[in-house]
């Protein structure tokens, strides 16, 4: 398997308990939250089930890509929390490209700026300024 | 005595150790969504006010008094944000019997109208130009005379929000009506006004303490790092002031609170850029960053409020503030450490780090508390401080990787990335800091790839005992339809 770690590759195997990074043989073991690495101690203190995800080992982040390249394809755009819309910076038909600012959500007393997941083209916008929206409610959906 | 603390979280807590030493009964309230939250055990009695939104529980006046009045409580202390800096709440207590812990509504009125602190001040002090503006046309031509690159604000704003920088006319004809709209959702007044815009300034912040005879300086805070303006990083004394520049900001902080009669604890900040510095506002308020300050002076700042709220006054003179050594403050927020956005959910397990000299946690957190989706998503302050910077950097590195939480992202891998940054290290840095930081972890890749695939056979384990959150693994954040689950994603890496 590989995968991209902050941006490196790295070419993973699986032989038992034993798993080789690179060619290299690490002996790892996780046990609840706690992994043991070459008799060092890590600790997980959060991981993502999405891909790209998120994962933080000793307080360190890390973003890792199971698929080849980190461009992967998306039909909607979700709010990550819920919040107000403060500003739609958009519209249903434009083409937008991976990475621009699509709207301001507002929530925990913070302007969230929100981007967009991917290059496409937005065939529907769902949400007005001043709209409030839930967790996970469809913001938008691409082409 | 007996005091209201009309807040939630860690500053509650933190003014509950200070009314102990003063003998004074500390009270408190709490929303529906904050009825299991650890700091109500601290408090004497507590009050449900009910709510969930901050609009229907900490901004409510009328809630906030009634408790006040139903528990006995003879003062009330706002801490920080919702009603600490709202001019008609001190009014309301004053008319009511009931002692404000902060400022006269006087004092208020001029510091929470960021277009009047500056008038006020700009006979005193160097300041910004800005006009106010209330049509496109108006700010075009403000604009004009200023020059370009300006910023647009709310004159009743605060706390990072209703800002916009403007680099030309396209610039303003594009972001003016959006302004003012959300000025007036945030702040329920429609008044900006225009300003020059400092690009690359230091954010730098004057601690002051009044009873309105006396006013003393506590030194400074440099608040340079911050994303969206607002405060991640805070560190006394400042590495860039020289001793008489330090002089000079804190003799001007002082003046500025003399003209305006200041009573109580407040902050004066400033823009600071090739050795010139420039009034921002006045911040009414106990701050957020207010322990790095305790922790070089060793002035409790809560117990100074409370004595001269109570008419005590002030207990220390200038000569008895002698600030020793540095400290720094990270804010650990519920956020994703690189694009900042919050998280609300629980905590799954809260471990501080156990080397605790030269070390402070302000938290209101434990092991099972949720982080609610309404207000703020700061879940604590780690505080190092030693008799050197570089010492004190070290400290704080060692405690950010010791400082064990799980269940929800943190800040915590941003603060190890920026103290690993030889800007940071060298004291050479700017409110464009977070904007060119690189994360620090590159190096380790090895030991995420090994923990990555130990990870998929505990979601097969899982699979065989039917739980449902097993499969999300290999789904997308954004297309699952389950999405609600993403929030509580580590859910099973503890329930096995």
């Amino acid at each position: 398997m590989r995968v991209k770690v902050n941006g490196n590759d790295y070419d993973i195997k699986i032989i038992g308990q034993n798993v080789i990074v690179n060619g290299k043989q690490i002996t790892a073991k996780l046990d609840e939250d706690q992994i043991t690495i070459e008799g060092k101690k890590f600790y997980l203190d959060y991981a993502e089930d999405s891909d790209p995800s998120l994962m933080i080992v000793n307080g360190m982040a890390y973003i890792i890509s199971k698929s080849s390249d980190l461009t992967v394809s998306m039909k909607e755009l979700r709010a990550p929390i819920s919040g107000r819309i403060m500003e739609v910076l958009v519209k249903a038909g434009d083409d937008i490209k991976k990475g621009q600012q699509i709207l301001v959500l507002e929530a925990m007393k913070m302007q969230n700026h929100i981007y967009s997941p991917a290059t496409a083209r937005i065939s529907e916008l769902r949400v007005k300024e001043g709209q409030t929206v839930k967790t996970g409610e469809i913001l938008a959906t691409f082409q | 005595m007996k005091l209201l603390i009309a807040n939630r979280g860690e500053i509650v807590s933190r003014i509950v150790r200070s009314c102990s030493k003063l003998n004074i009964i500390p009270c408190g309230v709490y929303s529906e969504a904050d009825k299991n939250s650890f700091y109500v055990k601290f408090l004497h009695e507590a009050l449900n006010i009910g709510g969930l939104a901050a609009s229907d529980s900490y901004l409510r006046m009328d809630k906030m008094v009634s408790a006040a009045e139903q528990l006995g409580c003879d003062m009330i202390h706002p801490g920080y944000g919702f009603l600490a800096e709202n001019a008609e709440f001190s009014e309301v207590c004053k008319n009511e019997g009931i002692i404000f812990v902060g400022p006269s509504p006087q004092v208020l009125k001029i510091s929470g109208d960021k277009l009047r602190a500056k008038q006020v001040v700009s006979r005193i002090a160097p300041v910004l130009e800005a006009k106010e503006v209330s049509t496109q046309e108006e700010a075009l031509n403000a604009a004009k005379e200023i020059g370009y690159p300006v910023i647009l604000k709310a004159a009743r704003g605060g706390g990072g929000r209703g800002l916009r920088i403007a680099s030309s006319q396209e610039d303003i004809s594009k972001v003016f009506e959006l302004s003012r709209k959300e000025s007036m959702i945030s702040f329920a007044s429609d008044r900006l006004f225009i300003e020059k815009y400092l690009e690359r300034p230091r954010h730098i912040e004057v601690q002051i303490l009044g009873d309105g005879q006396n006013i003393i300086n506590l030194g400074e805070r440099e608040c340079s790092v911050q994303r969206r303006h607002q405060k991640l990083i805070e560190e006394t004394p400042s590495p860039v002031l020289t001793k008489e520049m330090r002089q000079r900001i804190t003799d001007t902080a002082i003046n500025i609170m003399k003209e305006m009669k200041y009573d109580n604890a407040g902050t004066v900040e400033f823009l600071f850029k090739d050795e010139h510095f420039y009034f921002m506002e006045v911040n009414s308020r106990i701050q957020v960053e207010h322990p790095i300050t305790e922790q070089v002076t060793g002035i409790d700042l809560i117990e100074q409020q409370l004595n001269i709220a109570s008419g005590t006054g002030l207990t220390i003179k200038q000569e008895d503030v002698k600030p020793k050594g540095h400290a720094i403050e990270c804010r650990i927020n519920a956020e994703h450490p690189f694009s900042f956005i919050p998280f609300a959910g629980t905590i799954k397990s809260f471990v501080p780090p156990y080397d605790a000299k030269n070390v402070r946690i302000d938290t209101a957190l434990s092991r099972g508390s949720t982080i609610p989706p309404f207000y703020d998503s700061l879940i604590a302050k780690l505080i190092c401080f030693e008799d050197s910077r570089i010492e004190a950097i070290e400290t704080m590195k060692r405690s950010l990787s010791m400082f064990r939480i799980s269940g929800i992202p943190t800040t915590i891998p941003f603060h190890i990335s920026a103290l690993n940054d030889t800007r940071f290290i060298e004291g050479m840095y700017d409110t464009s800091f977070v904007d060119e930081l690189t994360p620090f972890s590159l190096k380790d890749g090895e030991v995420a790839s090994a923990i990555l695939c130990q990870l998929p056979r505990k979601v097969k384990f899982l699979q065989k005992k039917g739980n449902s959150n097993a499969d999300i693994w290999t789904k997308s954040r954004y297309s699952d339809p389950n999405f609600d689950q993403y929030l509580s994603i580590s859910r099973w890496l503890h329930e096995s």
